[in-house]
């Protein structure tokens, strides 16, 4: 297989990854796929190997794999199905990503292609608080859990499934759009892998698994060239930080890094064992924060692709907090605890690395989600400061690290939600202070108009984001919530609340770490 | 007598024109290039006027301008003071929240064109149902007034109020308080939801607005006599007067008016599907047309900044000439998006370029001629750069030019199935239209990829956005829209129909007037545009793979757009070469020399490739199987053989 092949299968792999993802954006329902954009569209092999997916969202980078490997290693694929899952201890993240896979056959349906898999997070999938991103004692609390069932045969959906799904999601019906846009970006998907085998000469079953196999290796090597620039054999370092967990628990997590053998190794021995709380995370959330990390620090990013995850491993007891198993529940595994799993593995490279890792960003997505009477529901997360860098101060309020979602424009959220949005704004004087400084946070403060429940999952409440080489933490996150006729009253991180019209919440977002000493800009 | 009539492109480098004199219909058309005047563009302008008009009155001046695109590029703006509701302020900084890159450390955002120091908080609301909660006080706009007349550090005033689209009235009442300077307000320029790109928007024609006002009077008084016309983003022409006011729609004028002309001429030679393919420097262009209409959209970006304005969707690579080839850390051949640029450019040039681009593979495989105009092509230099990367990828010199021919006919491939598919089509229904240095040298092959079998080669291929602005008609559109309890009330949506036509007034004088509506399933974020009549469900299922007869339709803009006819009778082209073979050339990738042409093809005369033909500007590659047909314009068509 020649070089130039390879590198137009490789070209046209990614270009069908991405126009995957925007038929998705296109045509998708709910505020949270078309405007946050919090999806991930991938393309595998039938032996569940990764051959490309679009960048997105990072905290779905590379974690699909396993869900993939799930499904191929318990089921006879046929042309015309659609699978659905979303059970976290199968492959899945949190109960809310429902993922879509499409095994792709060739026209006659005698070779199978690879599959197409689309995940997405839907804005409620039942449980006690709309929205579904509240803090549970167990996965049983969280909403519904899906292991891999066949949505569709013959491309015609099953409809006792169907009926199982809607009589357990609010707003079922932007359910049903959603998955029905997930489908059409599976189908887009599958025509460009037919497109492929036939229209490029890789119409022989044996050339186009070797292809597939080459253009995986090459991409090996070239993850593995990058880490070599980055970092000197048999080095390590080790990390540890903490995670706030409801009621008032900080969990360890805590990382020993090593690079060996041109692979590099993260082991989370010590990380503290499973909470009874919605901040547990699967260990496909940690591979993929491992990926992302690493991916900001290539001198060139790579594919994302089988080959890099070839040169990553992710070690973790079986049953602590970032390797979940039944019953652990993780709502905000891959929305808080990857977030710190990030800060905490690159704190460590740090050590590795001169010159090239900035102070710790916000460190929290700030998970906020209403749900109204009637079972219309909102779930959004808030940017904060990003960390001060060794070549200039961070930047404020943006999405950080392992989410990229945007916002839902105020006005918007006003025209489709009973309220008022009184306040948005910089939150000055967040960030820490440094030779570079951290990003500010942000400010938002809302008026609800009708009965609300108010849920919110963030960290970084009760620590700080820490500083760097000398630089200032960033000013923790705060939020506080005042009932009609009540004065403001702080609130926890994490809750949940029933609260009545005319009441108004507040969210301030943490600052970035600063870097370098203050005093050395003077 | 009627006058001559001229149509302008500024370019980076050169200024064109294509004149056109109705007195001397037979004399068709007469094209000039003038070297352009960046400090100045109106000098350029004017010398190129008496180049070919001479003392002739010029009747029309068409003009498509990158005045305001420049000054966006270079960051070269006026200073603007702006305004919104009390607790946004900061709205312009926020912006959506999202990083421009995933993988930085240091990931930024686009910065607003303005100081924090100039930005005003107005105690004043509005909700979502167009309901005021809170008046503009006597009071408020007094204090204003006082505040901003004080200062004199802006030249421009931009407002952007919460919900004004649905109640402007607070947004106007400023309006008539801040007169003193010009004011931009938001529900005029950029109506609809949205505060981020609705106040940058608004901005963004503030910021234009001295730019644009200096260089419009200069040119006015440069052409007096003659009347002037603007191309607007979305390809049609504006008074100078509406330029004025709205300058945030000149920000793609230069582009627009070339895929018109793309379009026109098409048309007239009865391909109305048409994908445009423009190869340049440093990127490629890729835009669809659908039944001659122009691929329109409301809102875009411009060097980051989010812009609410009628344009055209032109899909951009960055894939060209210059796109320089290498090899990655995992052995595969890559190509761009570094660029070798115009300095040092490509090896081939001989200005000190090293590394081998796609213009030296196009140079090694045969398809360019001695010389580009003034510019001597030095193979050999192509040889070195390309024999190195050679060695590295363990390939022969002839094997790494062809492979990079062939990744980068792969990245124009997806580029244009991009564009197809985004609007619901299959490209095999479409007539590809190359243009631009290296566009006709890879349309077969691009055409071949995506199982084309028409290919339409312009022959004012160097000149064809001054021929857009010149065939240009008058367009202007008008937008207002729905509060979310009308939207799927016929009778409400047929009455903003009548106030959004009450409120334009009387500039549609010999414009025809054309509905349109912005519709989507009620809890859907995209809305799709089509005429009221259209079938939702069948558009939807086009454009996005499926449809819900079962759910709502909800209607949330209503539109007018107005549009002039082109007064331009159908043209011939100036008298060209006859059709002769020069020589025969060595072309990689085929086993027998390559029989090269000049001239044109008169009508019912057929060549049947492979062969190439020179032309002034660029160099057309007619690949085997493909057979080349004169038409009356000098166009050539190229057909798939049996």
């Amino acid at each position: 297989m020649n070089s130039i092949a390879l590198s137009l299968l490789a070209e046209q792999l990614e270009g069908i990854s991405q126009e995957m993802g925007s038929a998705l954006a296109r045509a998708a329902f709910s505020p949270n796929i078309r405007v946050r954009r919090d999806f991930s569209c991938a393309l595998f092999t039938e032996q569940a190997e990764l051959l490309a997916q679009a960048a997105h969202i990072p905290v779905h980078l590379g974690s699909m794999p396993a869900h993939v490997r799930r499904l191929v290693e318990t089921r006879k694929l046929s042309p015309g199905e659609l699978y659905l899952g979303n059970d976290p201890y199968d492959g899945g993240t949190h109960l809310p990503d429902l993922t879509l896979f499409r095994p792709v056959f060739n026209l006659d349906g005698s070779v199978c292609l690879g599959i197409a898999a689309v995940r997405a997070h839907h804005a409620d999938v039942g449980g006690p608080v709309p929205g579904s991103m509240s803090s549970q004692r167990d996965v049983h609390g969280e909403g519904l859990r899906l292991p891999l069932v066949r949505l569709a045969q013959n491309d015609v959906w099953d409809d006792e499934i169907s009926a199982i799904l809607w009589a357990n999601m609010r707003n079922p019906s932007e359910r049903q759009g959603d998955m029905l846009a997930q489908q059409a970006a599976c189908r887009v998907g599958e025509e460009g892998l037919r497109r492929l085998f036939s229209g490029w000469g890789w119409n022989e079953s044996q050339r186009w698994i070797q292809g597939r196999e080459a253009l995986l290796e090459s991409s090996f090597q070239r993850a593995q060239e990058g880490l070599r620039l980055l970092l000197s054999e048999n080095q390590s370092a080790s990390f540890r930080d903490t995670l706030e967990v409801p009621p008032d628990i900080l969990a360890p997590i805590q990382v020993q890094l090593c690079y060996e053998n041109g692979r590099l190794i993260a082991d989370f021995e010590g990380t503290s064992p499973a909470v009874a709380a919605s901040f547990n995370s699967p260990l496909p959330v940690a591979q993929a924060a491992l990926a992302y990390v690493v991916n900001c620090l290539l001198p060139e990013p790579v594919p994302i692709n089988e080959g890099l995850l070839r040169c990553l491993e992710v070690r973790a007891p079986q049953g602590c907090m970032i390797h979940a198993a039944y019953p652990a529940a993780v709502a905000a595994g891959n929305v808080e605890t990857s977030q710190r799993v990030v800060d905490v593995l690159f704190s460590a490279l740090g050590q590795l690395t001169s010159g090239k890792v900035p102070a710790s960003s916000a460190g929290s997505m700030n998970n906020l989600s209403f749900g109204f009477p009637g079972g219309k529901v909102h779930y959004e997360t808030s940017g904060g400061g990003y960390g001060g860098h060794p070549d200039g101060p961070g930047r404020s309020a943006l999405q950080v690290h392992m989410t990229n979602t945007r916002s839902t424009p105020n006005e918007v959220l006003e025209t489709e939600f009973p309220l008022l949005v009184h306040r948005h704004s910089l939150r000055e004087g967040s960030g820490g202070r440094g030779l570079h400084a951290g990003g500010d946070g942000t400010v938002k403060e809302i008026e609800f108009l009708a009965d609300t429940t108010v849920s919110l999952m963030a960290t970084r409440r009760t620590t700080s984001p820490p500083g760097s080489t000398g630089g200032e933490d960033g000013t923790p996150g705060a939020q506080a919530l005042q009932e009609p006729g009540q004065d403001w009253c702080e609130m926890p991180g994490s809750f949940s609340r029933n609260v009545t019209s005319k009441s108004r919440f507040r969210l301030e977002t943490p600052g970035g770490g600063g870097w370098g000493s203050p005093s050395q800009g003077r | 007598m009627p006058g001559l009539l001229i149509g302008c492109d500024t370019g980076g480098t050169f200024t064109d024109f294509v004149m056109f004199d109705p007195n001397h219909p037979e004399r068709g058309l007469t094209t000039a290039k003038v070297s352009s005047t960046p400090d100045d563009p109106s000098r350029a302008i004017l010398e190129g006027l008496t180049l070919l008009a001479g003392e002739q009155w010029v009747e029309d001046l068409r003009h498509a301008t990158t005045v305001a695109t420049n000054a966006l590029l270079e960051k070269q703006v006026g200073q603007v003071a702006f305004l919104t509701t009390e607790g946004f302020a900061d709205s312009l900084w926020l912006g959506r929240g999202d990083r421009d890159s995933l993988y930085s450390l240091r990931p930024g955002r686009v910065e607003p064109p303005l100081s924090k120091q100039n930005v005003w908080e107005v105690k004043e609301r509005s909700n979502a149902q167009g309901e005021c909660l809170q008046e503009i006080s006597p009071e408020e706009l007094e204090r204003l007034h006082n505040e901003l007349s004080a200062r004199e550090d802006f030249q421009a005033i931009a407002v952007c109020l919460f919900h004004s689209s649905l109640r402007p009235d607070h947004e106007a009442a400023l309006g008539a308080a801040l007169a003193f300077k010009p004011v931009f307000l938001s529900h005029r320029v950029a109506p609809g939801p949205g505060e981020y790109e609705r106040g940058m928007t608004t901005v963004l024609a503030a910021a234009l607005s001295p730019i644009v006002h200096d260089y419009l009077r200069r040119l006015e008084d440069a052409t007096e006599g003659s009347r002037l016309w603007i191309v607007h983003s979305a390809g049609g022409l504006l008074e100078p007067q509406q330029a004025r006011e709205n300058p945030h729609l000149l920000a793609l004028s230069g582009p627009a008016a070339g895929l018109r002309g793309a379009l026109t001429l098409a048309q007239e030679q009865g391909h109305p599907n048409i994908i445009t393919l423009d190869i340049g420097g440093t990127s490629s262009d890729v835009a669809l047309c659908h039944q001659g209409e122009l691929p329109y959209i409301w809102e875009t970006e411009i060097e980051g900044y989010p812009l609410r304005a009628p344009s055209l969707e032109i899909h951009t690579i960055g894939s060209g000439g210059g796109s320089i080839a290498y090899r990655d850390a995992g052995g595969l051949l890559r190509v761009g998006p570094r660029s070798a640029g115009a300095q040092p450019g490509p090896a081939c040039y001989g200005r000190g370029g090293k590394l081998p681009t796609v213009t030296d593979a196009l140079c090694w495989a045969g398809y360019l001629p001695e010389s580009l105009g003034s510019l001597l092509i030095d193979r050999k230099a192509s040889e070195q750069a390309l024999a190195k990367l050679a060695d590295e990828l363990q390939l022969s010199v002839d094997e790494t030019a062809l492979g990079i021919l062939e990744v980068t006919v792969g990245h124009l491939g997806l580029a244009l199935r991009k564009v197809s598919t985004k609007r619901g089509h299959d490209p095999r229904e479409f007539t590809l239209l190359p243009f631009g240095g290296a566009g006709p040298m890879l349309a077969c092959q691009v055409a071949d990829s995506l199982e084309l079998d028409s290919i339409l080669v312009p022959v004012t291929a160097g000149v064809l956005s001054a021929w857009g602005a010149l065939t240009a008609p008058t367009e202007r559109e008008w937008s207002a829209t729905l509060p979310a309890q009308s939207r799927t009330n016929a009778c409400e949506i047929q009455e903003h129909f009548v106030s959004l036509r009450d409120s334009i007034g009387d500039p549609l004088e010999g414009l025809s007037l054309e509905a349109l509506v912005a519709r989507r399933y009620q809890g859907q974020g995209d809305t799709l545009v089509s005429t009221p009549e259209a079938d939702f469900h069948h558009l939807h299922q086009r454009f996005f793979g499926f449809s819900r007869p079962e759910a709502t339709i909800e209607t949330v803009e209503v539109r007018w757009r107005a549009r002039g006819v082109s007064s331009l009778p159908t043209l011939t082209a100036e008298a060209s070469q006859p059709w002769r073979q020069i020589e025969n050339r060595t072309v990689l990738g085929y086993d027998q020399p390559l029989p090269v042409f000049q001239g044109a093809l008169s009508l019912g005369e057929s060549q049947e490739g492979p062969f190439l033909l020179f032309s002034s500007n660029s160099t057309l590659l007619v690949g085997k199987g493909w057979i080349a047909q004169g038409t009356d314009s000098g166009d050539l068509k190229l057909r798939k053989a049996l």
